[in-house]
């Protein structure tokens, strides 16, 4: 399931590739489109400016003669003479830079939504993956698909596809021309460019080879050098820098030893290019002065056949980096394919249960459950909750209090034994009425940027304004909220205004109390038939622990609710309390009755909420141990 | 910028300023310049190749333009041969100079890298704990990676390329000026503007890939947040949100991209079209001395082929001054890091005793982080004779570590508070000191290395197998190495197995007995290892002790039990001090903290219902 990048094929072109990119590309087709046809006119312009000196230098040897004859100021009849030429040349020069910017504006942009698009939907895609498709993947890895690979794919556009039309029609187009301008000259020209070509592979192979050591190097180098530093502390201690610097000096040596390699062949691609055009120029100067000494060729025709040289060997000796740019863009458009095409392992059944209203009863039929294969979590846990119920999770951390509230929501699959709700099981439900029927209820609120209303309906249609605001009375919220309204708002509209308060990103605005209420509120306010409610821990002052303590009333009464206690009040008023132990069912009943047994649940009262709650809960135990003994 | 003095005034005095420019800026650059200079062998061939690259460079047109010139008025057979040789001879000639060039230069520079590189590691390796407190790692990292080449770019092949241009332009207009120094005046003009507008233009680039690469690292860092906080965005069906918001950042992205498309666009019009324009120029008077019969078809040529052989040269000029601000941030912050001395250094009295006994002492011993910040450890006074066993015992932040960094004099002691064998840590070389001392850290860091050089990290050549085999013994891993295929020899951290906190624990405790010091320092470092092999551990070490001193620092009290004194401290000060059972007896601070970790130990590992008596005796006194 986890890909390495050694397995992409790194072919160049992959039509299945293209073929799935290709839809991302549509809705764009007129940029690409217009990008592609400004091509063949920028080419056509360009091709035009060779002739424009061969017919300066060929039509004005004749002017010239003519004029010397017609007696005008020789200044006069110059500038006369080559007006037209100048002219066209000024209208090639706008139109090349008009149409180049038009071109490469055109290109990026439409790659530039490709990529917008793509890394749209690839988020969304992974947005609907569930939470084991996540604890298997680097959190990292991820990152760097959504951002480095989806940008390499842009290459695809902007050095891909067109160039490589261009390039070909530069190429194709000037040896036509060349060999129908002159076949004895252009046979030449074109029969010695295949050698420019070739050492531009020959370096692309081994530029690549070498640019892999040197990042290599380069990231054991990087990997050691945060490590020494992380480690500083140790490397003093032990009084060991010069051992460690040693270290840091031999693989310094292997970075440089990498470098130096490429160096060589960037040294020698140059002078191998520059050697391979002029044999080729060689070539040209040699058959093209005989043409001329022949009369079959001017001196303007040569000269113009040796600018148009020009447009064939750049094609050429960019080859081999563009050859590498698209290697390399098509290998990430594999790796995001291959992620696109992992599919949701959590999804509605095909035969699930038509969505229902949930009443909200719960039962754990011998539940058994592992994160990661391997080690248990839950050990047969076997739990009901009837409707209405509150029941209280306790237990240390690790005891599998909030596993029991994923499998809830079917967030993972349990291994063993079977989570029912009114009877059925998780996995036969429609997942979305199923997940929408239980409010969750975190330790910490999560808010983002947006306003009050837009965080408490969460995009739910059915959470309308009227009913958030219901929620936020119920919870005890309501006269927050009305303070955050616009000064001077009519009282009776004071909350409706503060709906549409803005929320800072992560709610830095409001306090720990503010925040639970609105949690309370958002979970309420979809009118869920469950509540799952991990309690937060954070320390709050008397006044705003009675407010909660009263929103958590309002909220849990009359809904099947699960609470992860961490307030003795809470389990206090819970109709029932389950104390766990690493994954099993230790005890279970109400707090008098867990108290009386004085067993792990008053342990745990005495630990988790203080002195003097231990000290009563012992007190009370011992109490009654004796009137029964 | 500041005010101009007088050459600056001149175009191209004005595009070589920064070069010029007032001494104590150049003065950034100095101590690099001085890596080039220990490279002065290879510079020197590189820059003696470079000379004749250039020069045959700009002889290879004139060759073209003689037989250009030749054609039609001599016959073929006269030239035509001796010119191709002479051509491909030059063109191969060339070939030779560049490569050599090029090797020179750009490897000496490449040297220059790993020198530094090497240089700078050793140097942040020799400054003190305050400063690696001070500084994020990833800053440091950064330094040592992009600074460093930033300024080896500039200072390399950067001075490669203006040195090829310095060469070549001046030779360009002498040879030109004796064809035709009107057509030269025209694109020599030309391209001085072009020069001059990359210069400008350059920072700009180089602004709008800055936005980019930050709305980059917007991006990331949502989908960092996004995808590491999964588990609540799932369990809030917050999926629709995390994409909105997810969107919003690539949308940014996406119009600062637009923003830096446009931007290269014009420039790039701008840059190619410079080179058209002064093609144009140089088709419109050359047509006109053409015409004239001043100027023949291989004078044309000549000058068509120059414009396009400068073109680089001059553009990179531009290029080059317009980059000069970022090197020369990136040499000032690389300065900045060699310019910090080491806070802790030996005092010029220092002595290096042949032997440490292992005798602590504090006297009023009082310590803070800053000046600024509130003392650590306050009138701390204590004596530890050698051989003894001395627990600290306390809260987190109640000054153990502290004390046990300041007795390695990890950070700056004031004098005459804390002595070694009764001399003052200050007074003491610091390879002395620190080589008597195995230290333990909390951290137990350890390096993605096998486990043998791991433990043998004070050993400064190969480890010494048996001494790794006893220490590993006496920290108790053995048994755990004993079960990997390749015992001490496997590789630990990311590349091989992953060792348990506890194993990490006990293979840091081998690495600090690898060298048998007069003092150990446990610094809370048995807190993931499970109850019995803690307490045979400290049995071994015990054992193993042969009058070594040793300090304790437990936050678990039953690891502390069998030390010989135990000092319990508060808020930078000892407060309750004596043997275990002499604490007990006592009743007070340690004796409550020893009934709640046995409470909370038992819950723990057995989840053994609570025993009345158990409860009843936390409290003290409430027997009924």
């Amino acid at each position: 399931m986890i890909e390495h990048d050694d397995t992409i094929s790194g072919r160049i072109f992959d039509r299945r590739i293209l073929r799935r990119i290709l839809p991302f590309a549509r809705p764009h087709m007129r940029l690409f489109g217009g990008a592609t046809a400004l091509l063949f006119v920028l080419f056509a312009v360009e091709i035009s400016i060779p002739g424009l000196w061969r017919r300066l230098i060929d039509g004005l040897g004749d002017a010239h003669s003519k004029a010397a004859t017609s007696g005008t100021p020789p200044l006069q009849s110059a500038l006369e003479a080559i007006a037209p030429y100048v002219g066209v040349f000024v209208a090639a020069v706008i139109a090349i830079g008009f149409f180049r910017y038009l071109q490469e504006v055109c290109l990026a942009r439409g790659g530039q939504e490709v990529i917008y698009d793509l890394r749209k939907s690839l988020f969304a895609h992974l947005m609907r993956q569930p939470l084991q498709f996540y604890d298997r993947q680097s959190v990292g890895r991820l990152v760097t698909r959504v951002t480095n690979d989806v940008e390499n794919v842009s290459e695809l556009f902007t050095s891909g596809l067109a160039t490589v039309v261009y390039d070909v029609l530069k190429v194709v187009g000037v040896a036509a021309l060349l060999i129908a301008r002159d076949w004895r000259l252009g046979c030449v020209a074109v029969g010695l460019a295949p050698l420019l070509a070739l050492v531009s592979l020959w370096f692309r192979r081994h530029a690549r080879d070498g640019f892999r050591e040197v990042r290599s190097w380069l990231g054991k180098s990087n990997g050691f050098l945060q490590e020494a530093i992380a480690g500083i502390r140790v490397v003093q201690v032990f009084g060991k820098e010069e051992k460690v610097a040693r270290k840091f000096q031999g693989i310094t040596a292997g970075y440089l030893a990498a470098n130096i390699k490429t160096v060589f062949y960037f040294a020698i691609f140059f002078p191998l290019v520059e050697g391979a055009i002029a044999l080729d120029q060689s070539g040209v100067l040699f058959m093209g002065a005989q043409g001329v000494e022949s009369a079959r060729l001017t001196r303007g025709m040569f000269l113009e056949f040796w600018f148009y040289l020009e447009f064939l060997f750049n094609p050429l000796r960019e080859l081999g980096e563009k050859y590498n740019v698209l290697q390399s863009a098509m290998a990430s458009a594999e790796r995001i394919f291959r992620l696109l095409d992992e599919q949701p392992a959590i999804q509605t059944p095909a035969d699930a249960a038509a969505p229902t209203r949930i009443r909200g009863e719960i039962e754990l039929r011998d539940v058994h459950f592992s994160y990661d294969g391997k080690t248990p979590v839950l050990k047969g846990l076997s739990l009901r909750v009837a409707p209405g119920e509150t029941l209280a999770l306790v237990g240390a951390t690790g005891a599998g209090k909030t596993t029991i509230a994923s499998l809830l929501g079917r967030f993972y699959e349990v291994s063993q034994g079977a989570v029912l709700v009114d009877g059925v099981d998780v996995r036969r439900h429609d997942l979305k009425n199923l997940r929408s029927s239980i409010g969750f209820v975190p330790q910490e609120l999560f808010l983002f940027a947006g306003t009050v209303f837009e965080n408490l309906a969460l995009w739910r249609p059915e959470v309308t304004r009227d009913r958030a605001k219901e929620a936020l009375r119920i919870v005890g919220a309501a006269p927050f909220v009305e303070r955050l309204a616009p000064p001077g708002t009519a009282a009776d509209r004071a909350l409706d205004a503060g709906l549409d308060a803005p929320v800072a990103e992560r709610g830095v605005t409001f306090s720990v109390g503010e925040r639970q209420l609105l949690a309370f509120a958002r979970a309420l306010a979809a009118e869920p038939a469950m509540v799952i409610l991990d309690e937060a821990t954070a320390n709050v002052d008397t006044e705003t622990e009675e407010r909660i303590q009263s929103g958590i009333r309002a909220l849990l009464r009359g809904r099947t609710s699960i609470v992860i206690a961490h307030r003795l009040s809470t389990v206090r008023e819970a109709t029932r309390i389950a104390v766990l132990h690493r994954g099993e069912l230790r005890e279970l009943g109400s707090h008098d009755e867990l108290l009386r047994r004085n067993g792990l649940y008053a342990t745990l009262v005495a630990l988790q909420f203080g002195e003097e709650a231990a000290a009563s809960a012992v007190s009370r135990a011992q109490a009654a141990a004796r009137s029964e003994s | 910028m500041g005010a101009r003095s007088g050459p600056c005034q001149l175009p191209t005095a004005r595009l070589l300023c920064p070069f010029l420019r007032a001494p104590h800026q150049v003065n950034v650059f100095r101590r690099y310049l001085a890596y080039f200079a220990r490279e002065k062998r290879r510079l020197l061939i590189g820059f003696l190749c470079l000379v004749p690259s250039a020069f045959i460079d700009l002889q290879l047109p004139w060759v073209v333009r003689g037989a250009l010139d030749k054609l039609g008025t001599e016959p073929v057979e006269s030239f035509l041969l001796p010119t191709l040789a002479l051509y491909l001879g030059l063109a191969a000639l060339k070939g030779v100079f560049r490569f050599g060039m090029r090797w020179f230069l750009v490897t000496s520079s490449r040297q220059v890298e790993a020198n530094l590189r090497n240089d700078l590691f050793a140097h942040l390796e020799s400054l003190s704990f305050p400063y690696f407190n001070r500084t994020k790692t990833g800053d440091l990292i950064s330094r040592a990676t992009q600074d460093v080449e930033a300024v080896r770019m500039f200072l390399g092949p950067g001075s490669m390329y203006i040195g090829d241009a310095l060469l070549r332009i001046p030779m360009a207009l002498i040879l030109l000026s004796q064809v035709q120094p009107a057509m030269l005046v025209a694109i020599g003009i030309s391209l001085a503007v072009l020069s001059v507008s990359v210069r400008k233009l350059t920072p700009k680039l180089h602004a709008v890939s800055e936005a980019q690469q930050k709305a980059v690292g917007a991006m990331s860092d949502r989908a960092n947040e996004v995808f590491g906080g999964v588990r609540v965005v799932k369990s809030f069906a917050r999926e629709e949100a995390a994409e909105r918001s997810f969107d919003e950042v690539s949308a940014r992205y996406r119009s600062v991209s637009l923003d830096a498309i446009s931007a290269r666009a014009l420039s790039n019009v701008f840059f190619s079209g410079a080179k058209d324009v002064t093609l144009l120029i140089l088709f419109a008077t050359g047509g006109v001395f053409y015409y004239l019969g001043k100027a023949t078809v291989g004078d044309l040529y000549l000058f068509a082929d120059y414009t396009v052989r400068l073109y680089w040269p001059v553009f990179v000029v531009g290029w080059m001054v317009g980059m000069y601000p970022r090197a020369r941030a990136a040499a000032q912050r690389l300065n900045e890091v060699f310019d910090t001395k080491p806070e802790i250094v030996d005092s010029p009295r220092a002595s290096a005793p042949a032997e440490i006994r292992g005798a602590i002492e504090a006297k009023n011993l009082t310590f803070s982080y800053a000046p600024d910040r509130p003392p650590v450890l306050k009138n701390l006074s204590f004596k530890i004779a050698p051989g003894e066993t001395v627990a600290l015992v306390g809260r987190t932040g109640s000054g153990k570590s502290t004390l046990a960094m300041l007795l390695g004099r990890f950070f700056p002691v004031p004098p005459g508070m804390l002595f070694v064998d009764g001399a003052d840590v200050n007074d003491l070389a610091i390879r002395s000191l620190r080589g008597a001392i195995g230290y333990v850290p909390q951290d137990h860091f350890l390096f993605s290395d096998t486990i043998a050089e791991n433990i043998a990290f004070s050993e400064n050549g190969p480890a010494d197998a048996q001494r790794v085999a006893r220490a590993a013994a006496d920290a108790c891993i053995e048994d755990d190495v004993s079960v990997f295929p390749k015992r001490f020899e496997t590789e630990i951290g990311e590349r091989g197995v992953t060792l348990s906190g506890g194993q990490r624990q006990r293979v840091s405790i081998a690495r600090a007995l690898y060298s048998d010091p007069r003092i150990l320092v446990l610094d809370d470092c048995l807190s993931a290892v499970d109850s019995s092999t803690e307490e045979r551990l400290l049995g071994q070490l015990q054992d193993a002790a042969r009058g070594r001193t040793t300090l304790l620092i437990a936050h678990r009290l039953s690891t502390v039990k069998h030390a010989h004194r135990i000092l319990l401290l508060e808020d930078g000060g000892v407060v309750e001090e004596g043997s275990h059972g002499e604490l007990l007896a006592r009743k007070g601070r340690y004796a409550q903290l020893w009934q709640r970790q046995q409470l909370e130990e038992r819950l723990a590992h057995d989840g053994e219902p609570l025993q009345a008596e158990t409860a009843v005796a936390r409290n003290g006194s409430a027997d009924p």
